[in-house]
């Protein structure tokens, strides 16, 4: 009896370091051991039951079309519009469903480095716009210049054509040639350029004084690895050549890694929050600033955003702002602050669910909204002072005088510096200064 | 028990004391991964990991199944809750119907579908008018082009139809502004419909351009134009929204039609209209809704001639064409609606029928689908005569409601008669 005892209390205490063992993770970050992860170890899980009547519609519905409808329908085409229809009523444009052909596309484009002419396109109603030209890449030596408009690729006109398949267009195989059908202002005829395609690899921080000012101006065209490192070569530079104040151009910068976002924030502020992820079961990620790395810190700054910021580069925007070391010029961001999952299914497509969110230090979520077309309805991140594109001027993108956003960005800073001097804190000072401007 | 025994013992308890926390953390890391990464966790028996890639090679996966499985996917794994699964379904609705690339298979929104089902009862809000997407004739695909808006995903390269008020109703808000049936939305309260007219200008503009006929500057116009227009457009559907909801409020609406541009700004109320009117002493107005064939066979009681006035209708369903046929017309087929692709075609045909007056049918321009179908039928099996010319496009639909308030018209096939009506051209 006392044997039968004993056994039964060693294996309670077994069971229950087990279970101390299995709620460490919570312990850990600090919470209490969830239970719901205990319901889901014993298969108790809160069901994700999809309710019959549900599928029920969708059966019916399905059916009444392919059957009803006076043509032929292809049940795979009907089936996988109805799959990326559920998706897009969520609301959310990260998810999506991706057809087999569109994941193969997706996969390809995410491993696969592709050749091209090194530029940096946007969209525009003619065609695309060449925002950038990456700096001894092929583009540049063939003569492509900033602003032109491409309107054809290899004879074929791009007018209303979607970017990403004018882009897809100008792509190839290294080594081929693509020609460019180019409208430049001041041109009449329209240009004709050939350029022989190049493995390119695009820069990420540029920078250079502003002509006529202490002001330093650094574009982050994207967030890579090394990002970090040249950003600070790049400032070091700026501070020898006597810089007082900073303007960082983020428009257009898609965004990429968080980490090395947060790499640039450790230049301006010291151990602090950049981001909070939160997933779907309440797990929250922290990510922070480095420690003794803020060389930066009563730099005056302004920073340029447009509707092209987006991830990465809103968040920058985004976290300076909080911590009210940067005032925000320009429009507002595109609002992509979310982790996806790309889920394989067997038939060969794929599910791209959105499974975190990040949240600012304020705890903002800048998440962008779409409704069933597709069309804005809210998200990303407001600039302090607004300054719309001016599509009329003869734009030099980083010339504050062809440069509205710039020009406005600059006069930030002429405030900001103005306050400075004439108050012995600058800090204060400073904080005044973006304060009169938020208003 | 000996000392060696003991220590052991304890040694075993102490052993089984770590595996149990080192095994209880190991089995919490599966579980919590089992939650965000499928593809790789075998832990997700629950929802048919079967689905799942493997090595295996592609199969296809049935569409029931498939949908039951992307529920569940997306209620386990999408970052906020999913709480209304019909939100899902009628998406999913609205993604099929969207994909067929059809503008008369439409699918409405609770809120438009309450509109379009008060309308057929002659309950109008909103201008007080039928809408219809109608494709402009010789409209060039634009490639990568612009949604119509309201199909999902799966229409987004469709060619952009236009906006048409086919029918306004008499006395109503948009008839007191001068609108006309015919007449096609450009812009509502300042926001531009989007069509793809405009895409054609810019591209025969950028073809002359390039040609050398023009020079740039003329693109450089119309770039800008296309521009402000874009910043402000709306998708056709939503448009549709703005003019056929609400009781209240001022909406301004230019028009288009074949003569100029019209600028109207009209008081949104209700209006009603009647299934059968009679506008003249002898014409009555049909309108192809439910009730329309009680109507109908009262004012045609008695009469040796009557004339009907189906100008302006597009609106109406299959079973609406039956009905009224069963009212005014013989019993018997009238001809056939025909489907395509091998789809079987069915038979449009009355059990029963009604001594028919001699019958003078007027159509427009904008006689198209049901309406289009009983003048066509009529003419064929009673010999009515059609004065006018309609739409040609006697296309028959279906209206499905679903659970949630939302519902959709799908063309369930193109009448034709049995008789040879040359394709609803008459004089």
């Amino acid at each position: 009896m006392k044997r039968i005892g004993k056994a039964a209390l060693t294996l309670l205490a077994f069971l229950a370091l087990f279970a101390f063992g299995f709620g460490w993770r919570d312990v850990q970050q600090g919470k209490l051991p969830s239970v719901e992860a205990f319901g889901r170890l014993l298969g108790l899980a809160p069901s994700a039951a999809f309710s019959e009547s549900s599928s029920k519609v969708f059966r019916q519905a399905f059916q009444t079309i392919r059957d009803g409808y006076y043509k032929p329908v292809d049940s795979s085409d009907l089936k996988y519009a109805g799959l990326a229809g559920m998706m897009a009523a969520l609301g959310d444009p990260h998810t999506q469903f991706l057809e087999p052909r569109a994941t193969k596309e997706f996969l390809l484009e995410t491993r696969a480095r592709f050749a091209g002419v090194g530029a940096r396109l946007s969209r525009d109603p003619l065609g695309a716009r060449v925002e950038s030209i990456f700096p001894k890449g092929p583009a540049e030596r063939a003569g492509l210049r900033r602003e032109d408009l491409i309107t054809g690729v290899n004879g074929k006109s791009v007018v209303g054509k979607e970017i990403d398949d004018i882009v897809k267009d100008i792509r190839g195989k290294e080594g081929t040639l693509v020609t460019l059908q180019v409208m430049r202002s001041g041109v009449e005829k329209p240009l004709t350029i050939r350029i022989r395609r190049e493995q390119v690899v695009a820069p990420t921080v540029e920078s250079k004084m502003l002509p006529g000012s202490s002001f330093g101006y650094v574009a982050v065209t994207l967030f890579s690895e090394p990002t970090g490192e040249q950003f600070a070569d790049e400032l070091r530079q700026l501070e020898r050549r006597g810089m007082r104040g900073l303007v960082v151009d983020l428009r257009g910068n898609p965004g990429g890694l968080l980490e090395s976002a947060a790499d640039v924030l450790s230049l301006f502020v010291e151990d602090k929050v950049v981001v909070k992820m939160r997933g779907r079961d309440g797990n929250e990620e922290v990510v922070k600033t480095a420690k003794g790395a803020a060389r930066a810190k009563r730099l005056p700054v302004a920073i340029l955003i447009n509707k092209e910021s987006a991830s990465a580069a809103e968040i920058f925007a985004g976290v300076m702002r909080d911590y009210r070391m940067a005032t925000l010029v320009g429009e507002h961001t595109y609002g992509k602050a979310s982790v996806q999952n790309v889920i394989p299914m067997i038939d060969g497509a794929s599910a791209k669910i959105t499974v975190a969110k990040y949240f600012l230090p304020s705890g903002q979520d800048i998440s962008r909204k779409v409704d069933e077309d597709g069309q804005y309805l809210s998200g990303g991140i407001e600039p302090d002072v607004e300054a719309p594109f001016d599509f009329d001027e003869e734009f030099v993108l980083g010339n504050p005088e062809r440069d509205f956003q710039l020009s406005k960005a600059v006069e930030v800073l002429m405030g900001k510096l103005g306050s400075v001097l004439a108050v012995p804190s600058p800090t204060e000072a400073f904080e005044k200064a973006s304060r009169a401007l938020d208003a | 028990m000996t000392d060696t025994q003991r220590s052991m013992i304890t040694a075993g308890l102490v052993c089984g004391a770590a595996a149990s926390v080192v095994g209880g953390i190991a089995v919490r890391e599966r579980v919590d991964l089992g939650a965000l990464k499928l593809a790789s966790a075998p832990s997700s028996v629950k929802i048919g990991s079967g689905l799942l890639a493997s090595r295996t090679v592609e199969t296809q996966i049935p569409e029931g199944e498939y949908f039951d499985q992307m529920a569940h996917l997306l209620k386990r794994e999408y970052v906020d809750p999913i709480k209304d699964d019909l939100k899902l379904a009628t998406g999913a609705v609205r993604g099929m119907v969207g994909s067929l690339d059809d503008v008369r298979s439409v699918f409405y929104d609770p809120k438009l579908m309450r509109s379009v089902e008060n309308a057929r009862k002659g309950r109008y809000e909103g201008i007080g008018a039928d809408f219809v997407f109608v494709r402009a004739k010789g409209q060039a695909a634009s490639p990568g082009g612009i949604p119509m808006g309201g199909g999902g995903a799966a229409a987004r390269s469709e060619l952009v139809p236009r906006l048409v008020a086919s029918w306004v109703v008499p006395g109503g808000p948009a008839d007191r502004a001068g609108v006309k049936a015919g007449d096609w939305v450009d812009s509502v309260d300042g926001h531009w419909v989007v069509n793809t007219e405009v895409i054609d200008r810019i591209r025969t503009a950028s073809q002359r351009v390039q040609s050398g006929e023009w020079p740039e500057s003329k693109l450089r116009e119309l770039r800008k134009e296309l521009r402000e227009m874009l910043d402000s457009a709306i998708m056709p559907y939503r448009a549709m929204e703005r003019l056929s909801l609400g009781e209240t409020g001022q909406v301004k609406v230019v028009w288009k039609r074949p003569s100029g541009v019209k600028t109207t700004v009209i008081q949104k109320s209700a209006t009603a209209a009647r299934a059968v009117e009679e506008t003249s002493p002898g014409v009555f107005r049909l309108r192809l809704v439910p009730g329309a064939d009680q109507s109908l066979s009262n004012a045609a009681r008695g009469r040796k001639e009557m004339t009907l006035d189906l100008r302006g209708q597009a609106i109406g369903d299959r079973r609406d064409v039956v009905l009224c046929l069963t009212a005014i017309g013989p019993a018997g087929k009238y001809g056939q609606i025909k489907r395509e692709g091998g789809k079987p075609a069915s038979p449009l045909q009355t059990e029963k029928g009604a001594a028919p007056p001699k019958l003078t049918i007027l159509v427009d321009g904008q006689t198209r689908g049901a309406p289009e179908a009983l003048a066509l039928a009529l003419k064929a099996k009673c010999g009515a005569k059609v004065a006018g010319q309609s739409a040609g496009d006697p296309f028959l639909t279906e209206l499905r409601s679903l659970p949630d308030g939302s519902g959709y018209r799908l063309v369930t096939g193109t009448f034709s008669p049995t008789a040879p009506a040359k394709g609803g051209k008459s004089k």
